[in-house]
């Protein structure tokens, strides 16, 4: 279903809320995906129970973390340049935006932060790398995000983040979860 | 008890329901691909399946992909092999008989007797479940091997010795009717409007009926990439830049190239590309027995 309410995660976390956990609820950007069992509902009636379903954003858990990135990223110096600033001013800026998690996808425990100053949205690079590092903190068009494993990339490397981002061992297994709030300290 | 890979085959993989309810970590939610062949297996056995919607992992099986697998009896077994066929050859280890056995119904593979899956004949992948299931350690509440992110165990390998579970969870049903055989070279599948129907010249018409899809050979558990020849047939979406949507197995993305893709029980939990229509899960286990180079055709 689209999203009527201010935000996706918003509607995925009421949605959670008034159904519990035994439905399967996820969402992307703008929308959230339900899914559930022709046996007990159907389309139309859980449609309905969702449209009269409170959304009470204050309700909602907003985790809030603050991460040390180090910001050695080898696209460092290149954002810079496309952006018409220093370096510093590209950390300091980054460093002080409130990202939100809005989604997960790519591979587990790879969220999709949005809040990315409008300074810093840059077109994905040309050829991606083969390989990105675990831990490297990337921005590409209005997201950043951290890849929790090593996989190709074409996002702009900013930095390295020590955190565990998914850990199957856990519950839940991913530490940024839709609905908490980010923001990344320079770590020296 | 246990179950040995003396050899795996092209590649055999441990499946059962798969994971529930993780998509918004960015898990898929893996599991059995041809579920309605994985369900029948385990049921020839003696074992439990839970329904599609429960949140249970339900019993691990090996999914069998072109055959080629062999395996030996630690202690008494009993097996039953669904899905694609293959001819079913047992070795037994007291008379030194070989013997051959019918797919889709449950036999005893005594202790130190081996089994041979053998090079699939119609289809892509079997089944082959013990009666208690296999029962290697769990990953996120379940047994399935995830290929897109390695979560789970990972491709049996030769040597390798699997505990089988000792847990009753109900008993072998006297009748059971077999499910549609697989379909050899082409393949019929039911379609469903998807969301971004509308961002198709033509609608969902332009995919269906008389357009012969070709399962590309870059296809497997994240996705089946469907590709048509006919240039006129060729699917064209009014847009290819939409935000990142959830997605989930079955769904089927419209590619700028033209081509479709399905997303697979190891697919994506998000993407980009238009969803122009959708496939249930009998379509999806029909597609799961799709070799590549067959010939798929649409409707609704």
């Amino acid at each position: 279903m689209e999203s009527a309410s201010e935000s996706a995660v918003d509607l995925l976390q009421s949605i959670t809320l008034a159904l519990g956990n035994s439905t399967e609820a996820h969402c992307g950007e703008n929308s959230v995906l339900v899914r559930f069992d022709p046996n007990r509902t159907d389309s139309d009636a859980l449609a309905e129970q969702l449209a009269t379903m409170a959304v009470d954003t204050a309700q909602l858990p907003h985790e809030h973390y603050t991460l040390p990135i180090h910001y050695d990223g080898p696209d460092l110096a290149e954002v810079a340049d496309s952006t018409g600033m220093t370096v510093s001013e590209v950390i300091a800026l980054h460093s002080s935006t409130t990202f939100h998690v809005a989604f997960a996808g790519f591979s587990p425990g790879f969220t999709y932060l949005t809040g990315l100053p409008a300074q810093l949205q840059l077109p994905r690079r040309a050829t991606p790398r083969p390989r990105v590092p675990a831990g490297s903190l990337a921005i590409a068009a209005h997201y950043c995000a951290i890849y929790p494993s090593a996989s190709p990339g074409g996002w702009h490397l900013l930095g390295t983040s020590n955190a565990e981002l998914f850990n199957s061992h856990r519950n839940p297994p991913a530490m940024l979860r839709p609905g908490m709030t980010v923001q990344f300290a320079a770590a020296r | 008890m246990k179950l040995e890979i003396l050899n795996p085959g092209v590649r055999s993989l441990i499946q059962d329901a798969g994971r529930f309810g993780l998509a918004r970590y960015g898990v898929p939610r893996s599991g059995a691909f041809d579920r309605g062949a994985w369900r029948h297996a385990n049921r020839l056995v003696g074992n439990h399946t839970p329904d599609e919607y429960e949140s249970n992992l339900g019993p691990a099986a090996i999914e069998v992909l072109f055959g080629g697998l062999r395996v030996q009896a630690h202690g008494e077994l009993v097996i039953a092999v669904t899905g694609a066929l293959a001819p079913l050859t047992v070795l037994d280890v007291d008379s030194d008989d070989k013997r051959e056995v019918v797919p889709n119904d449950a036999f005893v593979l005594t202790a130190g007797s081996r089994l041979h899956v053998g090079t699939t004949r119609i289809g892509l992948r079997s089944y082959l479940a013990v009666a208690g299931a296999l029962n290697p350690e769990e990953t996120l509440g379940s047994r399935s091997s995830d290929t897109t992110s390695g979560l789970g165990p990972p491709p049996l390998a030769k040597g390798q010795v699997i505990d089988i579970g000792t847990a009753s969870w109900g008993s072998t049903p006297s009748q059971l009717a077999p499910p549609e055989p697989p379909a050899h070279r082409s393949v019929t599948i039911h379609v469903r409007p998807g969301p971004h129907a509308d961002l198709v010249e033509g609608g969902i018409d332009a995919l269906v009926g008389a357009v012969d899809w070709t399962v590309n050979p870059t296809s497997g558990r994240s996705g089946v990439r469907l590709t048509s020849k006919d240039l006129n047939a060729r699917v064209r979406t009014t847009r290819a830049d939409l935000p990142s949507e959830p997605t989930l197995c079955g769904a089927v993305q419209a590619l700028p190239s033209g081509e479709l893709v399905v997303i697979g029980p190891d697919g994506p939990t998000t993407g980009g590309y238009p969803v122009v229509a959708v496939i249930d899960q009998p379509g999806i286990d029909q597609l799961a027995q799709a070799r590549p180079g067959a010939i798929v055709h649409l409707f609704t």
